[in-house]
C-alpha cells in the first residue's frame, strides 16, 4: 500500500514512515512539488506514484504558494472524489470546526509519537487501510463503467461528454494497473474522429447551401 | 403501451397537511393570511359557546369557481405561488397551498360560503371521509350555488354586536367558514391563549390595513379588536433599514434622559457637543454605511436582501440612585408589563414568523444575546468595559418580505431557513443594536463621570485629605512651637492627644484603603498578563503543539534507531535535531509564562525601552525571525511601572500584527516601534506593514479598543477571535493615565498603526 505525505516541514517522515513500515504501508513525501495550489499538478502526481491516500499537514504556510491543507483536501476531491485524504493536524479544533473535511478524516499529528503498536496508532492504521480498501473498491465500479464507454468507443457511438469521461476514468484506472495502458493517440482518437465527422457534416452542408 | 397515472391515498394528502400545520395557533394564523391575500380589510374570528362552533369570516374578494377547483382543491397547488401581488398590491403571505388543511386541523366539519363580485357558492367538506376514502380521487366536497350574502348565510350567530358589524361591513364580497365539531376543548385557557397568539400575529403599527377581531358570544366590538401592543414609552429606538444594495441606514432616538432645568449645566460640565445638545431634545442620530461596514472580516459578497426593523430599548428596573445620577426619565407604564411584549419578532409581509421573539419559546433570544451579555456582563458606566443590553430588555420587529428571498421561510413554517445569509442577517442585527448600546455607554460614562466629581462621597473624601494635610502642617508647626517653649507645649499636648488619636486613626484608615485600591489594581495587571499569556497560547496553539509533536516523535525515532537498527550514529543525529527544540520552547516560556514572574509584578523604576527591547527578542526568536523589527528610541523612558504592563502591550500588539501577517501572506512583513517624549508625556508609536484594518473599522478605529470587538474569523467565516487583546492595551494605557490614538489607520491606505500617549512618574 502506498499513500502520500505533503507537509511544509517533513520532520516526522522518517519516523512516521518507519512506524507505518511495520503495517505494510509505504509513505511517499511529495517534496517535489513546487506549487502545490496546482492542483492538477498534485493529482498528476498522486497518480504517476499510485498512491492511494493521502496525508495533509493543515498548516502549510511555510510553502511558497502558503495554503491551509483543508483547501488542498476539498480541490483534490473536487478531481478524485473517491480518494481519501486525511487532514493532520497539531491542533484537530481547529480543522474540525472548519468543516471542510470531515471529522472522522482529520488527524492528530501526534498520533506518530504513539508506540508503534499503540491501539491509537493501530487505530488509525485501520482507518487507512479501510479507505484504501474503500477506494480500491470503489475503482472496480468505476472499471464496469469504463468497459462499458470502451465499449462504445470501438463502435464509434461515444459523445464528446462521454469521451472526456472515458479520458478521465482511463488515466485513473490505468494509474492503478486496473486497465491497459493504451498509446495517448489511441484514447484520443476519437476525439479527431468526431471533428472530423463534423467537418464533413459541415462540408456537405455548405455544398448543399450553395445547391440551393 | 399503458400510461398509467399516480395517485395518492386521501389519508396521506390529510397527512402532509397535518404535518405543515401542527398546531391549532398554526392553523388559524394560516387562515387569517388566507384573508389577508384575499384583500380582506376586516377579518373576525368567532367562537360560539353555545354551539361549539368557530366562524372566520372576511370581506376580502371571495372566490369564484375556477379558483375553488383549480386552486383551493388541489392540494400543492396555490396561486399565489406565481403571483407575488394581490389586486389590492399586498404581497401575498401565503404560497406554499396547503393552508386549506388548516381547516383540518380545527375542526372534522367545514362550512363555506364565499362570495365573489360574479358568482356565489356554497363548499361543504366532512374531513372524516379521508378516512373512509382509499385514493384522493374518491374524496369529495359538496359545491353549492347560492344567492345569500355573508350576514344572511350567519343569521343564527348569538352575538348581536357582531351582527351589526357583518350587516355593516360583510354584506358586499368575501369568505366566511364555519367550523363545527371542533377538535380541541375550547375552554377558557384555549380561548385566552389562542387571543394572545392573535395579538402577536400582527405588527404593532399605528395605521394597519387589516383589521382583526376576535369575538365571543359577548364581546363588543371595541373589545373584539384586536390592538398590537405598542411601546409608546422606551429608553431608546433603534430603527434601521437595509436595501437590495446592501446599503444600511440607522437612526437612534436618544429617550432616556431628562435633564430640566439643569440642561445647561449638564451639558457643559459633563462636556456634551453640540450635536449631543440636539440629540437630546430628540433629533435621531443618523448612522449610514454598507452592510460591510457593519461586519468585520467579512470580505465576499453578501446578499441578505431588503429588510427594515425598530427595536426598543426600556430598563426592566429603576434604581432611585441611578435615577438621579443619569437623569432617568420618570415613565408611567408599569415596568413589569414588558415581559411578554420583549423578543425581537421578524414579520414577513405584516405577518409574524414564528418563533422569533416570542416568550417561552425557544426562538425568544434567536440572537442569543443573553450569551453576549454573559461574556460582557460591564455594567453601562463601566470606564472600559462593554455594556451588553439583556434579551429581556429589548423589543422590536424586523420587516422582511416574501420578495427576500435571500431568506427563505422553511417549508414547516416554523422560521427561516439557516443559511450562511440568515447568520450574517442575525449578526448584523446584533451589530445595529451594538450602536444603541455604544451611545447609551457614551451618555452615561460622562454623566457618570460628572456624578464622581461632584459626588458627595468624592467630596468628603476630598475634604478628609486636605484637613488630614491641615492637621499634619499644624502638627509640625506644634512641634516646633513645642521645641521653643516647653511649659506650654506641655499643656497643648495634653489638649491634643485625642484629637491626634482620631487624626491617627483617620490616617490609618486613608492609608488602608488606598494600599487595597493600589493591591486591586496589581491584582487586576497580573490578570491582564494572565489573558495575555492565554490569548497568545490560543493565537500560537498549533505552533506550541507542533514543537510538542516534534519533541516526542524524534525521541521515539532516536529510540527506534537503538533498538531496531542498533544505529548508535543515527540516534545521536536524532537527538541532536531536538536540541534545536529547547531553545524554541525557551522562547514559548520566555513570551508566556515569564511574563508573570515575580519580579515583573512588583512597581519599581524601570527603562520602558529595554523591557520593550527585550521583549521584541523574545518575540523574534519564537518567530524563528521571520518577523522584521526596527526599534527606535527617540529618548529614554524611565518611570516608575509595572514591568509585565509593557511587555503585555508589546505581546498583544505582536501578536495581532503576527496573525495579520500569516493570514494575509505578507512578504517581508515588519514591525516598527518608537518610543519617545512628547513635553510632561511619553509615547509609544506602532506600526505593521500588514494590509491594515479591515474596512469595518477602517472609518470608526476606536471600536477596536472595545472588549468582545474583533475581525478574526476561520475560514468559514465564523467569529474565532477574542477581541480582547487590544481592550487590555487600552485598560494598561488607561492605568498610566494614557490615550490611544489611531486616526492615522483612516488616513493611511494600509498597514496598522498604534499611538500610545502616557504619563509616568519619573521619580
Amino acid at each position: 500500500m502506498k499513500i502520500g505525505y505533503l507537509d511544509d516541514e517533513y520532520d516526522i517522515l522518517k519516523s512516521a514512515a518507519r512506524s507505518l513500515k511495520k503495517y505494510d504501508i509505504e509513505i511517499v513525501a511529495l517534496e517535489d512539488i513546487a506549487d502545490v495550489t496546482d492542483i492538477s499538478l498534485l493529482v498528476d502526481s498522486i497518480l504517476f506514484n499510485s498512491l492511494e491516500c493521502l496525508l495533509v499537514d493543515y498548516d502549510l504556510m511555510n510553502l511558497e504558494s502558503k495554503v491551509y491543507g483543508t483547501q488542498i483536501i476539498k480541490d483534490v476531491n473536487e478531481l478524485l472524489p473517491d480518494f481519501t485524504c486525511f487532514l493532520l493536524t497539531n491542533f484537530t479544533e481547529q480543522g474540525i470546526n472548519e468543516k471542510i473535511v470531515q471529522k472522522v478524516f482529520v488527524q492528530d499529528k501526534s498520533i506518530f509519537a504513539e508506540d508503534d503498536d499503540s491501539q491509537e496508532f493501530v487505530n488509525f492504521v485501520h482507518k487507512i487501510k479501510n479507505s484504501i480498501e474503500c477506494f480500491k473498491k470503489r475503482l472496480e465500479v468505476t472499471k464496469v463503467e469504463y468497459e462499458n464507454l470502451f465499449a462504445k468507443k470501438r463502435e464509434k457511438q461515444m459523445t464528446a461528454s462521454e469521451e472526456e469521461r472515458f479520458i478521465y476514468l482511463y488515466k485513473i484506472l490505468s494509474a492503478y494497473d486496473l486497465v491497459d495502458k493504451m498509446p495517448e493517440t489511441l484514447i484520443r482518437n476519437s476525439t479527431q474522429d468526431t471533428l472530423e465527422d463534423m467537418l464533413e457534416a459541415l462540408k456537405a452542408f455548405k455544398q448543399q447551401l450553395r445547391k440551393d | 403501451m399503458a400510461r398509467i397515472p399516480f395517485n395518492v391515498s386521501a389519508k396521506t394528502a390529510r397527512l402532509i397537511g397535518r404535518e405543515n400545520v401542527s398546531n391549532l395557533e398554526g392553523a388559524l394564523i394560516e387562515l387569517i393570511k388566507n384573508t389577508y391575500d384575499a384583500d380582506a380589510k376586516k377579518c373576525v374570528v368567532y367562537y360560539e359557546n353555545s354551539s361549539n362552533r368557530l366562524f372566520i369570516i372576511d370581506n376580502g374578494t371571495g372566490m369564484s369557481k375556477d379558483v375553488i377547483a383549480d386552486h383551493w382543491m388541489t392540494i400543492g397547488n396555490s396561486a399565489k405561488r406565481d403571483r407575488v401581488y394581490t389586486e389590492a398590491g399586498r404581497v401575498n403571505t401565503g404560497e406554499k397551498g396547503i393552508g386549506r388543511f388548516a381547516l383540518d386541523r380545527i375542526s372534522e366539519k367545514c362550512k363555506m360560503l364565499t362570495v365573489s363580485s360574479q358568482e356565489r357558492f356554497e363548499w361543504l367538506v366532512n374531513w372524516e371521509s379521508f378516512d373512509s376514502s382509499e385514493l384522493i380521487t374518491d374524496t369529495f366536497a359538496e359545491l353549492n350555488d347560492s344567492t345569500e350574502t355573508i350576514p344572511q348565510y350567519l343569521w343564527d350567530i348569538d352575538n348581536k354586536y357582531l351582527e351589526k358589524l357583518l350587516e355593516s361591513d360583510f354584506s358586499g364580497t368575501g369568505t366566511c367558514f364555519i367550523l363545527e365539531n371542533l377538535r380541541d376543548q375550547w375552554n377558557d385557557v384555549l380561548i385566552e391563549r389562542v387571543k394572545n397568539s392573535i395579538q402577536k400575529l400582527l405588527p404593532p403599527m399605528e395605521n394597519n390595513v387589516f383589521d382583526l377581531f376576535f369575538y365571543l358570544w359577548d364581546t363588543r366590538t371595541e373589545d373584539a379588536k384586536i390592538v398590537s401592543n405598542l411601546l409608546n414609552e422606551y429608553d431608546y429606538k433603534l430603527h434601521f433599514a437595509v436595501n437590495d444594495f446592501g446599503e444600511c441606514h440607522i437612526q437612534i432616538h436618544r429617550n432616556e434622559f431628562y435633564f430640566g432645568t439643569q440642561f445647561e449645566r449638564i451639558m457643559k460640565k459633563a462636556m456634551f457637543s453640540d450635536e449631543d445638545r440636539d440629540y437630546f431634545n430628540d433629533k435621531l442620530i443618523t448612522i449610514t454605511g454598507s452592510i460591510h461596514d457593519f461586519l468585520p472580516g467579512v470580505e465576499e459578497e453578501i446578499h441578505i436582501g431588503a429588510f427594515s426593523g425598530d427595536i426598543y430599548f426600556y430598563k426592566l428596573v429603576l434604581q432611585s440612585d441611578n435615577q438621579e445620577r443619569y437623569y432617568y426619565k420618570n415613565f408611567m407604564t408599569k415596568r413589569t408589563n414588558y415581559k411578554e411584549l420583549s423578543g425581537i419578532k421578524i414579520y414577513r409581509d405584516d405577518f409574524l414568523v414564528r418563533p422569533y421573539g416570542i416568550y417561552g419559546t425557544t426562538g425568544y433570544d434567536w440572537l442569543d444575546l443573553s450569551t453576549r451579555k454573559a461574556e460582557s456582563p460591564a455594567a453601562v458606566s463601566h470606564k472600559s468595559g462593554s455594556w451588553r443590553v439583556q434579551a429581556n430588555q429589548i423589543c422590536g420587529q424586523i420587516r422582511i418580505s416574501r420578495l427576500n428571498d435571500n431568506l427563505p421561510d422553511k417549508s414547516s413554517r416554523e422560521g427561516i431557513v439557516e443559511t450562511q445569509e440568515f447568520r450574517l442577517f442575525r449578526e448584523l442585527i446584533i451589530n445595529f443594536i451594538e450602536k444603541l448600546e455604544e451611545d447609551r455607554q457614551y451618555v452615561i460614562r460622562k454623566l457618570d463621570d460628572l456624578h464622581k466629581s461632584t459626588a458627595q462621597g468624592e467630596q468628603a473624601l476630598r475634604i478628609a485629605k486636605e484637613e488630614l494635610d491641615k492637621y499634619k502642617t499644624q502638627e509640625e508647626k506644634g512641634r516646633k512651637e513645642q521645641n521653643r517653649n516647653q511649659t506650654k507645649g506641655n499643656e497643648k499636648e495634653t489638649n491634643s492627644s485625642e484629637e491626634k488619636y482620631q487624626y491617627e486613626n483617620f490616617q490609618k484608615a486613608i492609608t488602608y484603603q488606598e494600599e487595597r485600591i493600589q493591591d486591586l489594581q496589581e491584582e487586576m495587571g497580573l490578570l491582564r498578563t494572565l489573558a495575555t499569556t492565554g490569548i497568545v497560547v490560543n493565537t500560537y496553539i498549533h505552533e506550541i503543539k507542533a514543537l510538542t509533536t516534534q519533541l516526542n516523535v524524534g525521541v521515539k525515532e532516536a529510540y527506534a534507531c537503538l533498538e531496531e537498527d542498533n544505529d548508535m550514529s543515527a540516534a545521536k543525529d536524532e537527538l541532536k535535531k531536538l536540541r534545536i527544540l529547547k531553545d524554541k520552547f525557551n522562547s514559548w516560556f520566555k513570551v508566556t509564562l515569564d511574563a508573570v514572574e515575580m519580579d515583573k509584578r512588583k512597581r519599581k523604576k524601570e527603562n520602558v525601552g529595554k523591557i520593550i527591547e527585550k521583549s521584541i527578542s523574545k518575540w523574534k526568536s519564537v518567530q524563528n525571525n521571520k518577523i522584521n523589527y526596527q526599534f527606535t528610541e527617540h529618548e529614554a523612558i524611565d518611570i516608575r511601572c509595572f514591568p509585565f504592563d509593557f511587555e503585555t502591550i508589546v505581546s498583544n500588539l505582536v501578536t495581532n500584527s503576527s496573525t495579520i501577517f500569516k493570514n494575509h501572506k505578507v512578504d517581508n512583513p515588519l514591525i516598527e516601534i518608537e518610543i519617545g517624549r512628547l513635553g510632561e508625556k511619553f509615547y509609544i508609536k506602532y506600526s505593521d506593514n500588514g494590509p491594515g484594518l479591515c474596512d469595518a473599522f477602517k472609518k470608526e478605529p476606536q471600536k477596536i479598543l472595545k472588549y468582545g470587538v474583533t475581525d478574526r474569523r476561520n475560514a468559514n467565516g465564523e467569529v474565532i477571535g477574542t477581541g480582547m487583546g487590544l481592550w487590555i492595551v487600552n485598560n494598561i494605557v488607561q492605568n498610566y493615565k494614557g490615550q490611544i490614538d489611531l486616526k492615522k489607520n483612516i488616513e493611511k491606505e494600509s498597514g496598522f498603526y498604534i499611538d500610545i500617549i502616557f504619563e509616568g512618574r519619573e521619580n
